[in-house]
């Protein structure tokens, strides 16, 4: 049985607590925590003591993707709390600029691979450098990023090969052709479950922007995704 | 000529009904029935989550153009406007089981029922690379096409698509255009792919019946005369329009290149939004042409009528050539379709002066 959440910003654009409150009372037992933009991290730092989280079984928190008004060692030490919370931090390898800023935070740093637009950060190769620099550092497997880059997750492969005792949480969506999340499909399923035998079990989050009706039916076709025995 | 105005909008078989008092029970109960199967299939494909990303579930055919019947096939494509994907064949065998409850599968050409990648419809127009297969995707694509709008995503990729290919066909009539100065005038390219299109089903009919041995003749040469000449007709008349009946945005947008293509796609895509009888009903009133309209519909309500009837349909598809020419059945429909071609000829050559000009203009040389 996996344990199957959402991010609150593939729920709610910009408003953590409008993406828990869809969230409140779905099947989801996992939740990641999106400041994905830097303006949303003050505010969701400030009220993490007010949330109740109790009803999730596993919780992360979504680091600012690209920073322009921020400093790299302000988020850092904005995210601190997450420290003692024991609450896996996610962090796009392209926003590090200095890899100094995140080795205190040792093995709740959680690298993503990348998607098709990025410069880095999409295969084993790209990811190599930042682990190298960050070596306690966990992995963060983003399905929906792997099968844009190589549909037949080759890339994916090689990914959980060299780094799938690292794994602490996997993303999943679809794609489109503009790198946007979209709801799951069953061919998102079939692929996956070609190699779901790989993945050691650990927590999903759906990135995948669904309306609140949807949520129920994207929990349920993302828990077909590791059925390893078929249809 | 009258005042212009919005094209493809409203319901104009509705408004011709009500204005001349006739009804066509057989054409509003086939465009009933394909709402409601487009509708049940919708509905399993949502259901079963078997349209990716980047991709449409799209249908051809009468299931399509509002013309449904019991004995219709359900034919569709998925189309692919993203990444390759292995898991595409997955999903088209997987919709091809479900759709399996719904009715009849594609016909055996293979144009249907399968993966169809957006790259080869926007590039590959004319040329060798343009396969007959391809020209027909495009051309029902742009001519006949609904896609089941329940699934969802997949609108925005049909329309993405469709825009893609008619800026082709606008872009490649740049010197036309320029030469004219941007005024309003028929999108000539894309015309003259819409005439090669028809007569292309045409030579077809007739390599298919040396190909089959004369299987199917029948309900071919049935179809030929009706609802393949109303797509090319419902085609003629998207284009002709655009310069006869141009609507005021297109007006506004004239003699400015980049406007002007904008204008003139969105005005086209509209088009390409509606069954083809709507769009030949609307280019009808645009002249006036009631009482023709009405006899195009009232010969179109019959064929329909005969296509719904399971046994003459059955009749139709099993007769041969041979049969065909002394059935009394196939001379009704046969008589059918000359009405509907006299109607026709009456819109397109006796109705209004200028329309008789364009028509002899683009439509013949």
């Amino acid at each position: 049985m996996w344990t199957i959440g959402f991010s609150t910003g593939a729920l709610a654009f910009g408003d953590y607590r409008h993406g828990l409150a869809l969230l409140a009372g779905t099947g989801a037992r996992a939740v990641e925590l999106s400041a994905l933009r830097e303006n949303e991290l003050p505010g969701l730092m400030a009220g993490l003591a007010e949330l109740d989280l109790s009803s999730y079984d596993y919780v992360s928190v979504h680091a600012p993707s690209k920073l322009q008004t921020m400093r790299e060692v302000a988020v850092a030490e904005a995210l601190r709390p997450c420290i003692e919370r024991r609450w896996p931090i996610i962090l796009h390898p392209d926003a590090i600029g200095d890899h100094g800023c995140w080795r205190d935070f040792g093995d709740i740093i959680c690298l993503e691979n990348m998607d098709k637009r990025k410069p880095s950060g999409r295969t084993v190769d790209e990811l190599r450098p930042h682990f190298s620099a960050l070596p306690d550092a966990r992995l963060c497997l983003d399905l929906g990023h792997a099968r844009q880059v190589d549909p037949t997750l080759g890339v994916a492969r090689r990914i959980l090969e060299e780094y799938g005792d690292r794994l602490t949480q996997i993303h999943l969506s679809e794609l489109d052709v503009r790198s946007h999340h979209a709801p799951l499909s069953m061919a998102t399923v079939w692929a996956v479950r070609e190699i779901a035998r790989h993945i050691p079990a650990c927590p999903v989050i759906l990135e995948s922007v669904v309306a609140a009706s949807e949520i129920e039916a994207e929990l349920a076709i993302a828990a077909r995704c590791f059925e390893t025995n078929g249809d | 000529m009258q005042p212009p105005s919005e094209t493809a909008t409203g319901d104009p078989l509705r408004a011709l009904s009500e204005r001349t008092g006739r009804s066509w029970p057989h054409v509003e109960e086939c465009a009933s029935a394909a709402k409601r199967r487009r509708g049940e299939i919708a509905e399993q494909l949502t259901t079963q989550k078997l349209i990716p990303a980047d991709c449409a579930w799209v249908t051809y055919g009468s299931l399509a153009r509002d013309e449904y019947t019991q004995g219709s096939d359900i034919d569709w494509t998925l189309l692919v406007d993203g990444a390759a994907d292995p898991q595409h064949l997955n999903t088209v065998q997987a919709i091809s089981t479900t759709l399996g409850q719904f009715g009849k599968a594609p016909g055996r050409t293979g144009v249907f029922g399968g993966l169809v990648s957006s790259h080869d419809l926007i590039h590959r127009i004319g040329g060798d690379a343009d396969t007959n297969q391809n020209t027909t995707r495009r051309m029902l694509l742009l001519l006949e096409l609904l896609e089941s709008r329940e699934v969802p995503g997949s609108s925005g990729v049909r329309e993405r698509v469709l825009r893609n290919i008619l800026r082709r066909y606008l872009e490649e009539d740049h010197g036309y255009h320029e030469i004219h100065g941007y005024e309003i005038r028929v999108p000539r390219f894309l015309l003259n792919d819409i005439v090669r299109f028809w007569r292309t089903m045409a030579v077809d009919f007739a390599a298919k019946r040396r190909e089959r041995a004369g299987e199917g003749w029948a309900i071919r040469n049935v179809k030929l005369r009706l609802s393949r000449k109303l797509i090319f007709v419902a085609g003629l008349a998207m284009c002709l329009t655009c310069e006869l009946r141009p609507p005021p945005s297109l007006l506004a947008a004239s003699g400015t290149s980049k406007d002007f293509y904008d204008a003139l796609q969105e005005v086209l895509l509209a088009f390409a939004n509606r069954p083809p009888l709507d769009t030949l009903v609307e280019f009808a009133s645009h002249f006036g042409a009631d009482a023709v309209a009405s006899e195009l519909v009232d010969q179109y309500d019959l064929f329909l009528g005969m296509l719904a009837d399971s046994e003459t349909r059955r009749n139709l598809e099993q007769m041969t050539l041979e049969q065909a020419v002394t059935d009394p059945t196939f001379n009704r429909a046969r008589e059918i379709g000359t009405r509907f071609q006299g109607a026709l000829t009456k819109l397109f050559f006796a109705t209004d002066e200028e329309l008789t000009r364009a028509t002899q203009r683009y439509g013949v040389f």
